[in-house]
Order: C-alpha cells, then structure tokens, then sequence
C-alpha cells in the first residue's frame, strides 16, 4: 500500500478535504491551514529548540497506510476496540468532538490530524473494569525506504471504567517516521494506567493528550530505549475538580541517540494534585531533552504539583538539556521542581566495590537501578515485569543484575 | 484568612513614598533618535573620535535588531523616537569641587531619601558617587582611593582621563549586538561609573554609586564598568529611587564586570524606582544588561539584588566562569506588588575547570504583580568538575498574582554536577497561626515571615543595604495577605 511518489511532509499536505464527514474535514482544514501558516517547527521554535528537525523536515517520504496498530491481546468483555475509519464511515457522530482533545493541534500533530486515514478507538463503558491489561503493537515499517506513518488511537473510558494500556512502538529501521497522536478521554472518576514502551526507532514523533475529568485518575509509565530521533510529548488537561496524573518516565540513550520528552500539566479545576518523574541515562553522543511544564490556571485552587528530573551523564560526549518550568496563576498551591545533572554516585560505587563486585558491574547495577525506581512505581505486576525486562535487555551484565534483584 | 479585606486593600494601596520631583533646569537633546543626536551626545560629553564610531557603530546595528519579546511581561510598545536622550543638570557647567558647590536643591533631594551625603561620608564610610540624571555631580573619598590606585569616576571622565583603560573593557563583556537594549544603550548611554582595582589592592571602602532619574521623558542609559586586577577585591554597592510620574520611563542600563585572576568583586543592588500606581500607570521600564566575566583562575563574582520597584523589570545578571576554579554567585529577592511585572534571573557558564556556581532566587509576588525566574545554567564539554546549585522559591501573596519559574540546564560534561529545585506556594496558615498566638499582629507575622523567606539573600546584603532592603520588604508588603 506504500504510496510510491515520495513528499515533504508540508508538500503530502492536499489542498482540500472532501471525504469523510463535514465536522472532521474542517477539522483537517483547520489542521492543515494551521501548518501552512506556522509550517513544521525549526530551531527558532522554543518547544523544539534543541530537537533539530530540519532534516526531517526536508526530506522526501513516501506515505504508507499501514500505521494502524494492532491488538496483540484478545478484547476483555465490555470493551470495544473499532477502526477509526469504519466508525467515521458508518456512526461518524460518534467521534465528532473527540478527534481534537487538546485543542487546536499544531506542527506534527496537526500533521497527523490532517492525513490520518485510519486508526483504533478503544472505548470502555462506565462501570467497566478491565484487569487484564490491552496491548498495542505499533510496527513500524521495516522497509529501507523512507515512509512515513500516521498511527492514530483514541481510548474512551467511561464513569468509574479502569483500563491499563500497554503500548510498544517497536522498529529498528533508521529511516522510515512514525507521527503518532493518542488521544484519552476519562469520565468521572475513570483510572487508567498507561505504559509506553519506545524501542530502538528510527524517527518518532509521538503525542499523548489526555482529558481528565472530575477524580479521575491517569497514569503514565514511558521506557524510552534510544532512538535515532525521538519526540514524545504527553499533555494532561485536569478539567474536573479532584483529578489527578501521574506521569512517569525512563530513558536511556547512547551512541548518536537524540531523545526528547515533554511533559505538560494543565492544572484547570481546583483540587487537583499532579507528579510529573523523568529520569535519564546518556551515554556515548547522546542528547537527552526533557522539558516539564506545570501550568496552573487563575482558578484551580488547592492544587498541588509537583516534577522532578533526574539525570546521569555517563560520558565525556553526552548532552542534556532540561527546562523544568512552572506557570502559577492561582495563590493556594503547593508547587515544587526539582533537576539534578551528574554522574553516578562515588560512595555508592565503593559501597559495591568494597564488597568484591567488579567495576563494571556496579555501574550497570547502579545505571539499571537509577532506571528501575521509575518502572517499580508501576502497580501492575506484569506490565512492571515486562518494562523491566525491557530494561534489563539493554543493560550490560544483565545475567548478574537479574541474579541479585 | 482573617485579615479583612479592606485592610489589605489598604495596605496594598499604600503610596510610593519617596515620589516628589525635584525642579531643576536641564538641558535637553530635542527627542528621537538618529546619528545627529548619538553625534550630539557624544560631542556634549567631548568625547574622542573613537568612541563616537562605537557609539555609531552600537547604532546601526540597533537599527537592525528586534524588541525582544520571549519574557513573561507585557507593556505598550516603546516609540523610541519620541524619548530624549540627554538631559543634564545645567550646575554641571561649572561642576562642583565639593558637597558645598553642589546645587542646595539636589542635595535636599538626598537628604528627602535619607541619603545625606556628607553623613555617608562620615559615618557610612562610603564613597558616593551620585548619579543625578545623566550626568556625576558629587565624587567623594577620591584622593583616599587615589592614595590606594584605585579609580573610581564618571564615566565621561574616565574616557578622557583613562582612555587606555576604557577602550580596553569598553563592551568586552556585553558586546554591543548582544541584545537589543544593550545595543540601545552603547549608542547613547550617558554616564556611569568606572572602577579600577589595581593588582594585589583591597579596596578600602565599600564603592556605591545613587542612581536617581528625575527628568520626565528621558530614559536613563548608564554604562558600568568595574574591573578588578589580579589578587584585588572590591565591593559595590548600587541603589535606587525615582520620582512619581505619569509616563513611562525607560531604563536600559549596562554592568559590565571583569575580575582577573585571583580578584573578586561583588555588586550589590537595592532597586526601588517607581512601580507605577496600583492600576499599573505610569513606573519605570527597566530593561537591563548585567554581565561579568571571571577572566582569571580562581576569579569571583558575586550578584546580590533586592528589586522592588520598576513597573516591568527585565534582568539578568550572568557570569561567564572562564577562568579555571572560579566562582560565580547570585542571590536574588524580587517582589511584584500591584501591577508590577518582572522577569529576572541569571545565567550561569561554566567554561573552565572546576568552576562553581550558585543561584538562590527569591520571588514575592502579591496582587496582581507577575514574576518570572528565568536561568540559565550551562556546563560546557571543557568545564570538568564543575558544580552547581540553584534554588528559586516563590511567594505568592493574594489569588490574583502569578509566579513562574523557567530554568534552563544545559550540560554536557560527565563529570560536573548540577542540582536545581524550586517551590511555589502561599504563607502557609500554621506559619501565621504560629506567629498570632504568639500575639504578632497579622501583619508583623506576614512582615517576619517574608524577611525570613528571604533572609538567605538578604544576608548577603552588605550591612547599609541589609537594612534598607528589609525597610524596603517590609513597607511593600506588611499585611498584604489574602
């Protein structure tokens, strides 16, 4: 299905929209116009200062309709997962309102919104508790070519609905770009843990938006594996009075990797209580780039916010930049953030030294250790299991890091 | 809380108290901007040739530039063209020997601030040299630092006295592209002080200098330069007030610092001009460039500022740690009372081994005033074992105000280590509980509880500042809570 003509991703823009229902094709012409006017980000652009995409930017991509994501596990009772595309065909009103959560998209998520052609809406009912967790495997095309893909994927819960989502974007290809939105909804008192895993892949630009409504609660677990250029960005919109979001992260980058995560927390009602935790490995050539940003508007009273970045250089050629910042309009708060840069800990080196295990070893111990406290603080024992097991197959002597944990 | 309403108000609402103007004759440079008149402020100081181009060359590329506008504050757009850009006070035709010559009416000026020259000299022993408008006035304590072979003079008189000196430093620190209003300011600054320390001397006095801008409608363009020689210390001190006026006042000063090898300066600011009313009217723009460079190897330079005042504040004092085992420090309080906006911080780079830096950065922020910390800390390849600390809490007083917090961390050195944390939050209830059962009025307990919010900066404070500064916390804010 690979469109063979090969595209700037501006220039794959269509003049004009003419399938699909009249709400959704002024949602991809506003996307569009939007685009042409701001065009893809440069390194002027602050939210993209040390992610330079200009390469991506002028290269030539062919597109490829096969981004859909597919179901690696069977669909728990009550759940419904649809094709994007056949429920706009067939119910369109069902999605009107739902495809432009977090507002007026722009740069490569407006990209997507405006040539998505298909995509997974995974709805749970009110009152639904999934426990076992749904899968979601983004294949990332493995041709040489350069193609690029448009995952799309809205989850749905309803009233008291608790679902936990485990996502893998796994590829190994340098070459092909995966411009993915996942768009969540959560209805009053709604739960949802959400695990990410990022493999090793090429190009990635990836976009999370969550809306959250009155005591729901969202949590999120990224494990970011390296990645040629990768950008994940996740947005928590606490609409509701009570909500809260937890939002967790690990990377690990090594050899020419460039990694970039940002974080943004919409506190909009009062009493609403956020933790944003990232922490990072950079090794080699790496760049890692971390940006958090706490907003807290006028009126959400009694709010409580907190973020924390914590990173480990482990080479004379790494790089981190990291902007944690908080925007605070209203007086009643509790705020704090927190950064620290710096290579591993001296004393805890000797501690292991002092006790006959060999250099290496402690610092792949000490290096997987500083990664695992973000996976532990996952509360499901396999999703846990298997971002650990993620993690471990990274790490060098992970016979003897398995042996002693 | 309990403090009612309308007694905050009242307190907020409280007048800027050193508003008057002082009526003397100035002569003026018609208003705009052109060549004719950075060649006539150049011409009425008799400047040399060379420092005219500068001043022209500062031009040009300011004609080429953009008003920034990245920070977090909002104000209506500045005609550059309709300030003046020199206004001197006419006594400086037959410039005064001693305090006695001085005009009577701008000594009574001082003497409303509290800052009695002649007592300073005495008492303070602090050598003044006071800025009225644009142009030196009174240089005190001279021969005692000539004694020493340190200089420390008016900017004017520094060129033709010190040439070598000036064109040495002159924009070594903050180029003149560096950013627009510092460009502003090379082309038309109009005085300023200049401090030379020379190698192995301790200054034997604190150096501080009283700004003060009186005329309506002339933004105030001064140029600092302090550089302290191998092995030498200085201390300065800078501080000031502005009359009450409608308009808006621009203020795009430059500090250029440079410490050598071994020397250490520390600058010390206490800035109290005009914040406009409780509406935002009128208050003064300040728009400043404050830099220092640790040329030499175990070089210091430390800022400390306590900024209350101004409508819009836009600062950032940085150090570029070059030298090997230098040391840059920063210790800020900023409040934001009314509709006062500031966006400040500092920026730190670390260049050189073993460098060390410290940021500790205090905010206040009470009714509808906006506040913004926004660092910068940077680790080089080159800079191995560099160390950083950074810590900027802000204080919100009342629901209508807003505290930001932008730090930037870039590092790309294994071996150095960085640590950055912030918090936000109100006057906690237990604290002011606390404070009334012990029988502290509400406002004695608000007043304790913001000196010891930031008692850490106020430390640093050299002793005459220490106490204006905490007069100066106080008077803004006692009772201001909600």
């Amino acid at each position: 299905m690979t469109d063979a003509t090969r595209q700037t991703l501006l220039g794959s823009l269509p003049t004009s929209f003419d399938t699909g229902p009249e709400w959704l094709r002024a949602l991809r012409g506003r996307a569009a116009e939007a685009l042409r006017e701001q065009g893809l980000p440069t390194k002027r652009t602050e939210a993209w200062r040390f992610t330079p995409v200009r390469s991506v930017v002028s290269a030539e991509f062919s597109r490829d309709d096969r981004g859909v994501p597919s179901l690696a596990s069977s669909l728990p009772e009550g759940v419904t997962a649809r094709s994007l595309r056949q429920v706009l065909q067939a119910e369109p009103e069902l999605l009107e309102g739902r495809l432009d959560l977090g507002g007026a998209p722009t740069h490569f998520a407006a990209l997507n919104t405006a040539l998505f052609s298909d995509g997974l809406w995974i709805d749970v009912p009110a009152g639904t508790i999934v426990e076992r967790p749904i899968e979601l495997t983004h294949a990332i095309p493995t041709s040489s070519d350069s193609s690029v893909v448009y995952p799309r994927v809205l989850i749905t819960l309803g009233d008291n609905a608790e679902l936990t989502l485990i996502e893998t974007y796994a590829g190994t290809e340098v070459g092909p770009l995966t411009n993915s939105v996942v768009e969540v909804d959560l209805s009053c008192n709604a739960r949802m843990s959400h695990a990410r895993i990022h493999e090793n892949a090429g190009l990635q630009v990836g976009r999370v938006d969550v809306r959250q409504d009155t005591d729901s609660t969202y949590r999120s677990t990224v494990v970011t594996l390296g990645g040629a250029l990768l950008r994940f960005d996740v947005r928590c919109m606490l609409q509701g009075k009570g909500a809260e979001c937890q939002l967790d992260g690990a990377y690990l980058v090594e050899g020419d990797d460039h990694v970039d995560h940002h974080t943004t927390v919409e506190h909009q009602a009062s009493h609403c209580r956020s933790a944003q935790t990232y922490r990072g490995i950079v090794s080699g050539k790496g760049t890692a780039v971390f940006d958090g940003l706490v907003v807290v508007h006028r009126d959400a009273q009694k709010t409580e916010a907190h973020q924390e970045n914590r990173n480990l250089l482990l080479s004379e050629t790494a790089t981190v930049h990291t902007k944690p910042h908080l925007e605070i309009d209203a007086d009643d708060v509790i705020c704090s953030h927190g950064v620290t840069v710096g290579a591993l800990d001296e004393d805890q080196l000797f501690y292991l030294r002092a006790r006959g295990i060999p250099e290496d070893l402690a610092h792949s111990m000490l290096t997987y250790a500083f990664l695992e406290s973000i996976v532990d603080r996952v509360s499901h024992e396999p999703t846990r299991a298997r971002m650990r097991e993620a993690l471990l197959a990274r790490m060098p002597h992970r016979e003897e890091i398995r042996g002693v944990t | 809380m309990s403090a009612s309403t309308e007694q905050i108000d009242d307190i907020l609402e409280k007048k800027y108290d050193a508003g008057f103007v002082t009526d003397i004759e100035e002569e003026y440079a018609p208003p705009g901007l052109s060549e004719d008149i950075v060649a006539f402020i150049s011409n009425k100081k008799q400047e040399p040739e060379w420092l005219l181009e500068w001043r022209l060359k500062a031009y040009r590329r300011w004609l080429e530039m953009k008003e920034p506008t990245w920070a977090k504050v909002s104000y209506p757009k500045i005609d550059y063209q309709e300030m003046c850009y020199y206004a001197a006070p006419k006594t400086n035709e037959d410039a005064p020997k001693s305090l006695d010559e001085v005009d009577p009416e701008l000594l009574a000026t001082y003497e409303k601030l509290g800052i009695p020259l002649h007592e300073r000299e005495i008492l303070a022993g602090v050598a003044v040299d006071a800025v009225f408008d644009s142009v030196s006035v009174a240089t005190t304590f001279r021969d005692k630092l000539a004694e020493v072979g340190v200089i420390f003079m008016p900017f004017s008189e520094a060129v033709k006295e010190h040439p070598e000196l000036i064109r040495k430093y002159l924009g070594s620190v903050v180029p003149v592209s560096d950013n627009f209003f510092s460009a502003l300011n090379s082309a038309v600054f109009s005085d300023g002080s200049v401090v030379y320390v020379p190698k192995g001397v301790r200054c034997p006095m604190e150096l501080s200098t009283y700004f003060r801008i009186n005329a309506a409608n002339t933004g105030q363009f001064e140029r600092t330069l302090i550089v302290a020689d191998e092995g030498s210390y200085v201390s300065y001190l800078e501080g000031c007030t502005a009359p009450m006026r409608d308009e808006n006042q621009l203020h795009a000063a430059v500090v250029e610092l440079v410490a050598h090898k071994d020397a250490q300066i520390k600058y010390s600011t206490v800035q109290n001009w005009y914040p406009g009313d409780e509406n935002g009217k009128g208050g003064i723009f300040n728009f400043v460039t404050k830099r220092g460079l640790c040329e030499g190897a175990r070089s210091k330079i430390s800022w400390t500022q306590v900024e209350t005042g101004s409508a819009i504040t836009w600062k950032y004092p940085s150090c570029i740690l070059r030298g090997d085992d230098s040391i840059g420090e920063f210790y800020s309080v900023a409040l934001s009372n009314h509709r006062q906006q500031a966006d400040t911080g500092t920026k730190m780079i670390h260049l050189g081994k073993n460098t060390r830096s410290t940021i500790i950065s205090k905010g206040i922020s009470a009714g509808h005033g906006h506040q913004t910390y926004r660092g910068g800390v940077k680790i080089s390849r080159g800079a191995t074992n560099a160390r950083n600390y950074t810590q900027c809490d802000s204080l919100l007083i009342g629901d209508k105000c807003a505290a930001h917090t932008v730090p930037y961390v870039d590092v790309r050195n294994s071996s150095s280590k960085l640590e950055h944390e912030a918090t936000t939050s109100r006057i906690g209830e237990d604290q002011l509980f606390y404070c009334r059962q012990r029988g502290l009025s509400e406002e004695d307990a608000v007043s304790l509880i913001v000196n010891g919010f930031a008692k850490q900066v106020l430390k640093e404070l050299p002793m005459e500042f220490a106490v204006e500064a905490q007069k100066l916390l106080g008077v803004s804010l006692e009772g201001a809570v909600g």
